[in-house]
């Protein structure tokens, strides 16, 4: 049965809502099974928050609106870009016209943006020191984004995301050239820093003098934490979504729109995105937290290699 | 490879070999055969070819003069430098023998550079020369003599890594018109020239400007020069400014024959002039402030390299040969000016021009020997620079360029007044009374001596051969009528 | 838009390891690190020595192939390791400015070397011309850069070995018609200067008693 376009956009906007807290929760237990731990269960995120969803609101007493409002713009931020991204189909539905990909940076950007100022507008030393930290490491994750982007972009040549998706598809080959593996590469460093794990930040614990993402969140309770949390698993889920399948692995999308192929491109691609995720339980394992002032050699290493990727690009390999 | 041609490779290798094994009092006087032969066979060869004969074009033949100049005199003031630089054990003995086996090395290597005629062969023996110039300046060991030798290699070696990519760029230029496998040579190119590809061209000529101004001590790659002229010992200084700055501007050269006949004389005129002044300029004021005689006469170097530079730049015939006979004279000048400045720093122990004083009372002959060299190379007449400055300057005048010529003409001033300087306050006054008087020393004297007779004649006339040399050499390179 | 066959694939991907290895040069500050990177490096210069001299059939770059393995991967490595070992109790090397600003500056260079090189039509040499000389002018600019910006004579050393890879590099992807001379000379000149180096560190650091070789700057004006 071949389901109308927009129940397949309200699948996608499903999809990443409420599959993100399970990506989280897989994540969890690997890192703990690795370790030699037992590890909670890999539907904590959830559990986590509908608990959150109970609990007393606080607010600060010199804060504004501006901290209420700040979760639900950051969740309304996510849930637009998961209309224009390839998620579970290769044509493209009626929300993908909204925006290209540079277009849904700038609104991951805005979410960012968001939850620093309701950060900064709280008032506590901890958030303070969170937000400007996230803000100076966003000083290079943007341009190495839009780098890699413009990289696949001179590949496929086209700026939109489904089209991408397509171009990519089409030749294997064109997914191994330097020039996309360079810009894999990069598009993979700043996964890393912009979901918080190793070497930016410890993912299970919480350090607080090291912490950049998750300082911006502690005056925060209640319904406005549950939502702060879900945002940041669905933030993790579009990265990865965007990474798999418009990057790495465009394979696997439903192409007809039948109700059999369209539950099959869910699995496949939290198959394809559990992939990412043991790379990134291996790396979070293997090697610790990166010094403060070293985690912008670090983004600058992938703002060069995003560069480079361009260079590469413009003599012809 | 002629006969002739064998004995000017083979004496200074032979002399090198030699000074290895046998002890440094027989190494001495080899040394000095060597260097006269050597010196007496290139002028036979360069007579042959100003009579079209002998198989070697015009512009190597005239760039064998320096070397026949200064290693000829060399070896005759090395014989006393040595002992006078080293103590009389065993130690000595070592130093006394790898200095003189390094230097008729270097004076092979130098030696090699005008004769080779395919391109990356003079890429290679201009690398040789840095080579063995490195480890001559560092033969002193001490502190100020190690940071100028790494210096020099490292920077010498920087610039000729960018004249090997012009060597390279170059050969890739000249695919289309020879075929992928060709034997580079220099008159190949030039023959094919306008069949070779017009960037791949100008971009190796830029990088061979670059890469071996470098060794020419052009600014602003000069850094190295001030040091290693400044710290080495003197023989070396002498045979650096005197012959490896020729060997460079004579590869540089090469590279310009074929980039004018390939893309027209814009380019590299512009060029030319551009490095030129830029030399001059840092060269010109930078000599207002030096303390140490041999640093002064290093950015005198660099001066002469730049008017060389803006000499090739104007274009003209009569500039053009000015600027080759400028080689040749600089040549004599600096090195009879540093064979002088040596010997009054060893004898006043100290390379501080405030240090020296009354030269002519302590060193009549080495004194004066200064005092004209010193003259000579600020441009006074009756000395042959003055011959080949005028040339350029009134060639310059009268082409497009003239600006340029009247800035030429002031900073020359500037230099003229800074080497006055420095040469008045080395002769003027007593002597101190710790300091021996006398020469006491034959050899050098009479090695300066014959550079002095260089540099007054080539200032009084310059002889038939030397001119016709001078003419063809031009043609060669290229100029604009 | 042009696609790539195989040969040109895999020289593509070698030439971006290269450029890869050289911007990695000025992120490290570790001396023995820079070591391996050269070590790193020159394997891969061999490997493209071999593959051009397979496809040329031409022996002589398969003996400099060779010849550029045994010397620039094995025997230099182990000899700079041991010098710098007993010249320098410092595993550190000093910077003249932070890794982050070197390694932008770095990418400003790098594309400077890959316009200037873009700009020029050439149609010879092996493989791709255009990003061949890119690729040389890249790595010889960026070890410009490195010699620069880490005063320390060991550093300066592989940095001017680097230099040196990439000219070889552009030999062989952009001259293969040149001497095998000159590729033997290049190799010496190599060793030379190591030597050199040796040579002149062992004396200074006898002399000045000193357990680091950063380069002096006693000489000036």
């Amino acid at each position: 049965m071949k389901l109308p376009a927009f129940a397949i956009q309200a699948a996608q906007i499903f999809t990443v809502a409420f599959l993100s807290p399970l990506l989280t929760g897989v994540i969890a237990r690997a890192e703990a099974v690795v370790a030699g731990k037992r590890g909670p269960t890999i539907f904590q995120p959830y559990r986590d928050i509908v608990k959150y969803l109970h609990k007393q609101r606080i607010k600060p007493s010199p804060s504004s609106w501006i901290f209420c409002v700040a979760p639900y713009v950051a969740c309304g931020c996510y849930v637009t870009v998961a209309t224009l991204i390839p998620v579970l189909t290769t044509f493209p539905l009626p929300g993908a016209t909204y925006g290209d990909i540079l277009g849904g940076a700038f609104v991951l950007a805005l979410a960012g943006f968001v939850t620093a100022i309701a950060g900064l507008d709280s008032g506590s030393q901890y958030t303070d020191i969170g937000a400007s930290r996230a803000t100076m490491v966003g000083v290079f994750v943007e341009p190495t984004l839009i780098f890699v982007f413009f990289s696949v972009a001179y590949i496929t040549g086209t700026d939109l995301p489904y089209a991408m998706n397509e171009a990519l598809r089409s030749s294997a080959v064109d997914v191994l050239r330097p020039v996309h593996v360079l810009g894999l590469a990069a598009f993979f460093m700043m996964l890393l820093v912009d979901t918080g794990r190793i070497p930016i930040e410890s993912g299970s614990a919480t350090i607080e003098f090291g912490m950049i993402d998750d300082a911006r969140l502690f005056e925060h309770s209640g319904p406005e934490m549950g939502l702060f949390k879900w945002g940041s698993s669905m933030k993790q889920f579009l990265l990865y979504t965007i990474f798999v399948n418009v990057l790495f692995l465009p394979m696997g999308l439903s192409s007809d729109g039948e109700v059999t192929s369209v539950v099959l491109a869910i699995v496949f691609l939290f198959l394809k995105m559990l992939i990412v995720a043991a790379v990134v339980v291996i790396i979070e394992v293997t090697y610790a937290k990166l010094r403060l002032y070293k985690i912008t050699e670090f983004i600058a290493t992938g703002l060069l290699v995003a560069v480079l990727a361009t260079f590469v690009y413009v003599i012809g390999v | 490879m002629s006969i002739l041609d064998g004995f000017i490779v083979g004496l200074p290798a032979a002399a090198a070999a030699a000074s290895l094994i046998v002890p440094s009092r027989l190494a001495r006087p080899l040394t000095a055969c060597a260097g006269l032969a050597t010196a007496a066979c290139i002028l036979v060869a360069v007579f042959q070819t100003s009579h079209h004969r002998g198989d070697h074009d015009a512009l190597s033949a005239l760039f064998l003069l320096p070397v026949a100049i200064v290693y000829g005199a060399v070896g005759l003031y090395a014989h006393w430098y040595v002992v006078a630089e080293s103590p009389d054990d065993a130690a000595g003995e070592t130093f006394r023998r790898e200095f003189l086996a390094l230097t008729n090395a270097f004076a092979f290597v130098e030696v090699v550079v005008p004769l080779v005629t395919n391109v990356p062969g003079m890429w290679v023996a201009l690398e040789a020369t840095t080579i063995v110039a490195a480890l001559l300046v560092r033969l002193q060991g001490t502190p100020a003599a190690l940071e100028a030798a790494w210096k020099y290699i490292l920077i010498a070696s920087c610039g000729l890594a960018l004249g090997l990519v012009a060597v390279i760029v170059l050969y890739a230029a000249g695919e289309r018109a020879l075929g992928t496998h060709y034997s580079p040579e220099w008159s190949s190119y030039v023959h094919l020239a306008r069949q070779l590809n017009p960037d791949g061209v100008r971009l190796a000529f830029i990088f061979a400007l670059i890469g071996f101004g470098t060794k020419m001590g052009l600014a602003p790659m000069h850094t190295w020069l001030p040091d290693a002229h400044g710290a080495g010992p003197t023989p070396t200084s002498a045979m650096l400014s005197g012959v490896v700055l020729s060997d460079a501007a004579y590869v540089i050269l090469r590279f310009a024959a074929i980039a004018d006949a390939a893309l027209g004389p814009t380019v590299v005129q512009r060029m030319f002039i551009g490095v030129g002044l830029l030399s001059l300029f840092v060269a010109a004021f930078f000599l207002l402030q030096q303390s140490d005689i041999k640093r002064m006469l290093a950015y005198s170097s660099i001066e002469h390299m730049g008017i060389v530079a803006i000499g090739f730049g104007f274009g003209a015939p009569l500039a053009v040969a000015g600027a080759l006979l400028h080689v040749v004279n600089h040549s004599a000048s600096k090195s009879l000016a540093f064979f002088a400045a040596g010997r009054m720093a060893a004898r006043y122990e100290t390379r501080e021009i405030a240090g020296i004083t009354g030269s002519v009372d302590a060193l009549p002959i080495s004194g004066t020997l200064f005092v004209a060299a010193a003259l000579s190379l600020a441009g006074l007449p009756p000395f042959g620079i003055f011959r080949s400055e005028l040339m350029i300057l009134t060639a310059g005048f009268g082409s497009p360029f003239w600006i340029v010529a009247a800035f030429v003409l002031v900073l020359l001033v500037v230099a003229f007044a800074g080497i006055t300087r420095w040469v008045t306050a080395t002769t003027v006054g007593d002597a101190p009374m710790s300091v021996e008087h006398g020469e006491h020393a034959v050899l050098p004297i009479v090695g300066m001596g014959l550079g002095f007779c260089v540099v007054l004649g080539l200032g009084i006339g310059v002889p038939l051969a030397l001119q016709t040399l001078l003419a063809d050499a031009s043609v060669l390179i290229g100029t604009t009528p | 838009m042009h696609h790539l066959t195989l040969p040109e694939a895999i020289a593509g991907t070698i030439s971006v390891a290269l450029l890869l290895v050289q911007l990695a040069l000025l992120r490290s500050l570790v001396l023995a690190e820079l070591i391996t990177l050269y070590a790193v490096q020159s394997l891969f210069v061999a490997l493209i020595s071999l593959a051009v001299g397979i496809t040329e059939r031409s022996w002589e770059l398969i003996v400099l192939a060779v010849l550029t393995f045994g010397a620039k991967v094995i025997i230099l490595p182990l000899y700079m390791r041991r010098l710098s070992r007993d010249i320098s109790t410092r595993v550190e090397i000093p910077e003249s400015i932070n890794v982050t600003l070197s390694l932008i500056l770095a990418a400003a260079i790098m594309g400077t070397a890959i316009l200037t090189a873009g700009a020029l039509p050439l149609k010879t040499g092996e493989f791709l011309p255009q990003a061949d000389l890119a690729t040389t002018l890249a790595i010889v600019f960026v070890g410009f850069l490195v010699a620069i910006l880490r005063p320390n004579a060991l550093a300066q050393v592989i940095a001017f070995l680097t230099i040196e890879n990439g000219l070889y590099f552009g030999t062989v992807t952009l001259a293969p018609g040149l001497p095998f001379v000159v590729g033997i000379l290049l190799l010496i000149d190599v060793l030379i200067a190591v030597v050199v180096f040796a040579v002149l560190v062992r004396i200074l650091v006898s002399q000045e008693a000193s357990a680091s070789v950063d380069v002096l700057q006693q000489l000036k004006g």
